[in-house]
């Protein structure tokens, strides 16, 4: 697993992705309803421009906005690796665990039973209505992991989890869309923002409840990315190289659960990413070492969050253009591209005998 | 951990040598115990190479209610140095038999002793260290090469961060050529034949340093020559590396021309174990695959035609 190659592709890429990521970050603090010059952002950072409106814009709104993109991308990224890796399927994604659905439960039950009326988006909610919002998705996408848990313990193989998963899903969602046709047009109205998903909804002060809860995640996933690069080849594979398989996977769908369901709770189901992220890092970096493909990916994951972020301000309007629908409309068509460029050349396609 | 006896790497042993007649002893007529023995614990004395001992062992599916027994009362021991092959039809609980002994699917009876302890005391890594198995699964290796998919045989003995030491990388290097399989180490394993695929894979159980492999079904799917050479291969590990090799195949054949014991379960799951000699002229083959199409020949050692029942057509 020491293989120089993918070493030789961290150095080209990684300071590429890693200067790519502080320009997009940059980017995303310029541009907005406001457009600032690009020279005055780094000053505005500090408090250091003349304009006490731009020191404002970018400290309180924009700075954690970023921050909130970042760690959102990189989270999503990583659960979704965990998954595709554990599954060995390209197609898992955080949504496949059904914990998007749960979040969806949790918050469409919120909708539902207070009497909270006004605009749909996040933006304008009040803070204890932020609150109640994220803790919603929280317990919601919490129910979910405990289940999956409880069943990953009792089920031998990778494939009936998945299934499972998705299950829960459609049972979540049709359960979701009883509410929806129950509910007042101004609650669903309500009820339809939050799906769009947003990275403006997280304030400065509750950003580090949110890296706390990232953080755990990673930590996690780090202990097992051993046993993870195992679980990748094969589930017997990976039971005779001594690898406790049941209970090495349970603390990585934890982790993955644990990543995605805060990212949720705080910005909405946006788990796209987590199905894009980690395919373009196997390309890019031609890897299937864990210790190499964990930081890839989040790397990738950040960029993709990044770029929707900055695109979701283009119009200068003074609105932004929903997150959600943003990351699938640029990210499908860009991994489908790398899909028909690199056929043939990857070997998880090769197979068989030549 | 300390108290695991270990085997160590490649035991000096001049090549081509193979272990004398003696040795063989045990693997006689007296040790054949036929299913349904529910007193089957009357094992001959224990030989020094012995590994494993599986004394009255009932394999099968399920939980204490509604368990499905597929076979009982089966008594054997696995010893270094020799080849045993396990045959049977389809459906016989081949595979089921091997993944109990080793400790990989819970048992519904009897005992198992690895090195001397229960195998189920064992922790998952000790059990590693003890027991390379190579199973047919389909492998999804991405991008990892030849290289990489032996290294994981080090798995066991690494730390956290699987960081391989010199020692590691050596140990990587010599499995490969144990193989033949140097001059493909970079290549992407993906990209291999199913012959070299296999090939790769017993690099990665010698790799794995584990005084005994288990290979189900390692030539599925290979065409003749690939079939000969993994035969060849598990051979050599046994009789030259001494190792203790149990593969189960459907090549009763080959099997029966490489193996030092052969083990045979028939489709009511009786299980029987005797030298090679002893399987085939005491009927035993022929009972367990008995078809009306095709007859066991023992002077031959070959699945033959029967004309007694021609084609209707």
């Amino acid at each position: 697993m020491k293989d120089s190659n993918e070493g030789g592709r961290w150095r080209t890429w990684g300071p590429l992705l890693l200067a790519a990521m502080f320009l997009l970050f940059m980017l995303d603090l310029a541009y907005g309803s406001v457009k600032i010059p690009f020279g005055e952002v780094l000053r505005a950072l500090f408090g250091r421009s003349e304009n006490q409106g731009w020191n404002t814009i970018v400290q309180v709104f924009r700075l954690p906005k970023a921050i909130t993109a970042i760690l959102a991308g990189s989270a999503l990224a990583a659960s979704g690796l965990i998954l595709q890796s554990i599954f060995r399927n390209p197609l898992a994604g955080p949504d496949s665990l059904g914990i998007g659905s749960g979040a969806s439960i949790g918050v469409a039950l919120l909708m539902l039973a207070t009497g909270t009326s006004g605009t749909s988006l996040f933006g304008s909610l009040s803070v204890p209505g932020y609150a109640a919002l994220v803790l919603a998705a929280s317990l919601g996408s919490g129910v979910i992991l405990a289940i999956i848990l409880l069943l990953s313990r009792k089920f031998e193989h990778g494939v009936t989890l998945l299934i499972i998963g998705i299950l829960v899903g459609y049972f979540a969602g049709s359960i979701v869309s009883l509410i929806v046709y129950f509910g007042s047009p101004q609650k669903v109205q309500q009820y339809l923002g939050w799906t769009y998903g947003s990275f403006s909804g997280v304030r400065m002060n509750e950003l580090p409840v949110f890296a706390i809860a990232i953080a755990c995640g990673l930590l996690l996933t780090l202990r097992s990315s051993k046993a993870l690069n195992a679980f990748a080849v094969g589930e017997n594979f990976a039971l005779t190289l001594g690898i406790q398989v049941k209970r090495e996977r349970t603390r990585l769908l934890a982790a993955a659960a644990i990543l995605a369901g805060s990212v949720t709770a705080f910005c909405g189901p946006v788990a796209f990413l987590g199905i894009a992220a980690p395919q373009a890092a196997r390309r890019l970096f031609r890897s299937s070492d864990h210790h190499v493909l964990l930081p890839a990916t989040m790397l990738i994951g950040v960029l993709i969050s990044l770029v929707a972020d900055i695109i979701s301000q283009m119009p200068q309007g003074g609105s932004i253009l929903p997150i959600n629908p943003l990351l699938a409309l640029i990210g499908a068509p860009f991994i489908l591209g790398m899909f028909i460029r690199g056929n043939g050349a990857a070997p998880r396609d090769a197979g068989g005998s030549p | 951990m300390k108290s695991i006896r270990h085997v160590p790497g490649v035991p000096e042993r001049p090549a081509g040598q193979a272990l004398p007649d003696g040795a063989y002893a045990g693997a006689g007529v007296g040790q054949a115990s036929a299913a349904g023995d529910g007193k089957a614990g009357a094992l001959p004395g224990e030989a020094a190479g012995t590994l494993l001992i599986a004394k009255d062992l009932a394999t099968g599916w399920g939980k204490k209610k509604n368990k499905i027994i597929l076979s009982k009362g089966i008594s054997l021991q696995i010893s270094g140095g020799r080849l045993s092959a396990l045959v049977g039809p389809n459906g016989s609980g081949k595979s089921t038999l091997l993944r109990t002994l080793v400790g990989l699917q819970p048992r519904l009876g009897g005992e198992v002793l690895l090195q001397g302890k229960p195998v189920e005391s064992l922790s998952a890594e000790e059990r590693a260290r003890n027991v390379a198995c190579v199973f047919n699964e389909r492998l999804d290796a991405g991008y990892f090469t030849v290289f990489d998919m032996v290294a994981f045989g080090r798995y066991p003995y690494t730390d956290t961060r699987n960081s391989l030491t010199g020692e590691d990388l050596a140990q990587v290097e010599r499995a490969i050529a144990a193989v033949g399989m140097t001059a493909f180490s970079r290549r992407a394993f993906s990209g291999l034949s199913d012959g070299e695929k296999q090939k790769t894979q017993l690099a990665r159980a010698i790799a794995q340093n584990a005084p005994i492999l288990v290979l189900d079904e390692p030539t599925a799917f290979l065409d003749a020559p690939s079939r000969m050479e993994i035969f060849d291969l598990a051979g050599i590990l046994a009789h030259e590396m001494g190792k203790a090799v149990v593969v189960c195949t459907h090549e009763v054949d080959l099997a029966l021309r490489s193996a030092d014991e052969m083990w045979v379960m028939d489709r009511e799951h009786c299980f029987l174990s005797g030298t090679p000699a002893f399987v085939s002229f005491s009927g035993a083959i022929g009972r367990a695959f008995a078809s009306s199409r095709a007859r066991f020949d023992p002077a031959s050692g070959t699945f033959r035609m029967d004309r007694r029942h021609p084609r209707s057509s």
